[in-house]
């Protein structure tokens, strides 16, 4: 054969499946071979004889033989990725699609927002920027979630990354929409964590990560407060079949979520349409 | 690259002796239209050749409806496709652009263009949906065949496009056309671009539309235009250039099994997310959305609009839309009857 087929997905089993929260699992996956990605970049999974969809990996992209995807359980797909049990063997493809411009964010001041299961992708995001922790003048990382049980990666966020915030210049705004008894972190909306933010908005650029009514309003705030349509960084989220362009499901506008994306700033969609459904 | 003449029964005859080879498909007679068939010695006197565009696009043959695509197709009989007009080549070149595009190519498509060889013919006899001349293509190809005929009274003009076309026609035509049969050739083009400019002077499809597309794409006009539509998906299927399709995976434990199967944008779950949240929940922004991919959309992503102005979209709505109508509406902004009556040779 010529060349190797554009729909073959590597092989892998899983290692593990931790339950997040109710609705979100993660799912450990150790890949045939080596499986290179950069944070932001997205893989198309699947569960052999049931389908497949798109994720980005929420993993560290420094670890090349294993690879951890969190799902939320919503549809065909998702719900049969959290059946997913130990040493089942599933498929991926990728990576596919324009990574976070890590580059771009050099000697910036750079602030993630995160929200539910949009956390996934700045997990991966998290572990790149802290291997070129060096690179930036600050981190601030926001994150929400519906309660204190819906948060995912509860150990490190709550835990261990806030003794990060010692050693490094990395601080967290952490809340949740509604809090319960235990909660100790903030309580309101996502986008109440940026208020009053010590950051030099002229110096700084947001990634925004969650689902679309929480990427509308954190975006309307940020520029609200100052930040520019073009330092603003946002991960679309559209159906998608192909990965490659070809299917032409995932556009915005003329814009290809699969190789354009996932990743856009949003001077380059604000005008489209549907932009945040 | 050359131009001989071959008369009509030489012709008949090379059919045949392809058919030992290859499958060769030719159109033929239904009604008023044209479908394609697998020729072989029996129905070759039924073949038409040289009338207009049959009802499937070339994309039927290059890119079927449902196949498997991974593992890829893996044997091909090679293949004659007789009977493309210049609206299919067109359209060809929109798959060639999607499937050929970049790092990643469709292994199929592929090995299909590879095995297919393609002999259109010149448009003799438009139909009432055709509107080509207004996207800036002509009745007749110029580029993207293997061999072109056009039909004389005795015989055809046969122009070569390509090597394998040579090779398919070497020792089988004794003489180059003549000069008079050229001068048929430009006359019979001619009239055929004619009746399409004719017939559609009382549309008004801007010359530049794929620059100018994006000024009306927000206007009013698109909530009542679209009305007629049932969403049916048939101007999808029909189109040389649509391509949009989904995979469904058949795969058993790790064995990876994919098939590729088309889509339409004009459906509701299109686009939906397994949120249940879709881009364009409104029927008359999935409307509007066939009609940007091939005015805007594409024009950015390839540099050619999408559309080839073949009517099949015209001639196979189950509304009646008549595309041309609600181009024309929107950019005059006025709204107006989008209906078409029936569709007949000009």
């Amino acid at each position: 054969m010529s060349q190797s087929n554009i729909y073959e997905p590597v092989r892998c089993k899983v290692e593990d499946v931790i339950e997040e929260s109710r609705t979100i699992k993660t799912i450990v996956l150790l890949p045939e071979k080596e499986f290179v990605f950069q944070a932001g970049q997205f893989i198309s999974f699947t569960v052999p004889g049931v389908g497949e969809a798109p994720f980005t990996p929420s993993s560290s992209p420094y670890i090349k033989d294993r690879l951890e995807v969190t799902v939320m359980k919503t549809g065909l797909v998702t719900g049969a990725i959290h059946s997913l049990k130990k040493g089942d063997i599933v498929g991926i493809r990728g990576p596919y699609g324009k990574p976070y411009p890590l580059e771009n964010f050099y000697n910036k001041e750079v602030l993630l927002v995160g929200g539910g299961v949009g956390l996934a992708p700045l997990r991966a995001l998290f572990y790149a920027l802290l291997g070129t922790v060096e690179k930036y003048k600050k981190i601030v990382f926001c994150c929400g979630a519906k309660t204190p049980a819906d948060y995912i990666y509860k150990n490190q966020i709550l835990d261990e990354w806030q003794k990060l915030c010692d050693n490094f210049p990395l601080s967290f705004r952490i809340t949740v929409d509604r809090k319960d008894n235990n909660w100790k972190f903030g309580e309101g909306l996502v986008t109440k964590t940026l208020d009053n933010l010590d950051v030099d908005i002229s110096n700084s650029v947001a990634i925004v990560c969650g689902p679309p009514v929480m990427m509308k309003f954190a975006t309307l705030k940020l520029l609200d407060i100052g930040f520019k349509d073009k330092d603003i960084y946002l991960s679309m989220e559209r159906k998608m079949y192909c990965a490659v362009g070809h299917c032409r499901h995932c556009l915005i506008g003329s814009h290809f979520v699969c190789k354009d994306g996932p990743v856009f700033t949003y001077d380059l969609i604000k005008n489209e349409e549907g932009l945040w459904a | 690259m050359a131009e001989y003449f071959i008369e009509i029964n030489r012709w008949k005859d090379l059919v045949i002796k392809w058919t030992e080879e290859f499958d060769v498909f030719a159109p033929f007679s239904y009604g008023s239209q044209l479908l394609y068939e697998k020729v072989s010695d029996i129905n070759v006197d039924d073949a038409v050749f040289g009338s207009v565009r049959p009802i499937q696009p070339l994309k039927f043959f290059f890119y079927p409806f449902r196949e498997k695509i991974l593992p890829e197709i893996n044997k091909l009989k090679k293949t004659i496709v007789i009977g493309a007009a210049n609206c299919d080549l067109s359209g060809l070149k929109i798959l060639d652009r999607v499937f050929l595009n970049g790092d990643y190519k469709d292994p199929n498509y592929i090995k299909r263009r590879e095995n297919i060889i393609i002999v259109s013919i010149d448009c003799a006899k438009p139909l009432s949906v055709c509107f080509c001349k207004a996207l800036g293509l002509d009745p007749f190809p110029v580029d993207g065949f293997d061999l072109n005929l056009t039909a004389l009274e005795n015989g055809f003009v046969i122009e070569t496009g390509s090597q394998s076309g040579e090779d398919l026609i070497r020792n089988e035509i004794n003489r180059s056309a003549q000069e008079n049969e050229l001068e048929k050739r430009t006359a019979l083009r001619e009239n055929s671009a004619s009746l399409i400019l004719r017939h559609n002077e009382q549309f008004h499809i801007p010359e530049k539309i794929g620059q100018i597309f994006k000024n009306v794409f927000s206007l009013d006009e698109w909530k009542e235009v679209w009305k007629n539509c049932v969403q049916c998906g048939s101007c999808t299927n029909i189109c040389p250039s649509c391509v949009c399709f989904f995979l469904e995976d058949t795969s058993k434990g790790g064995n990876f099994q994919k098939n590729k199967i088309w889509d339409s944008c004009l459906l509701p779950g299109y686009a939906r997310m397994a949120s249940g949240v879709s881009p364009r929940p409104l029927l008359y922004e999935r409307y509007r959305n066939r009609l940007a991919c091939k005015y805007m959309y594409m024009v950015e992503h390839f540099k050619m609009v999408g559309c080839t102005g073949c009517g099949r979209c015209i001639a196979g709505c189950p509304g009646r839309i008549d595309k041309r109508k609600v181009l024309s509406c929107v950019f005059s902004k006025r709204i107006e009857d989008v209906r078409y009556e029936s569709v007949k040779y000009l």
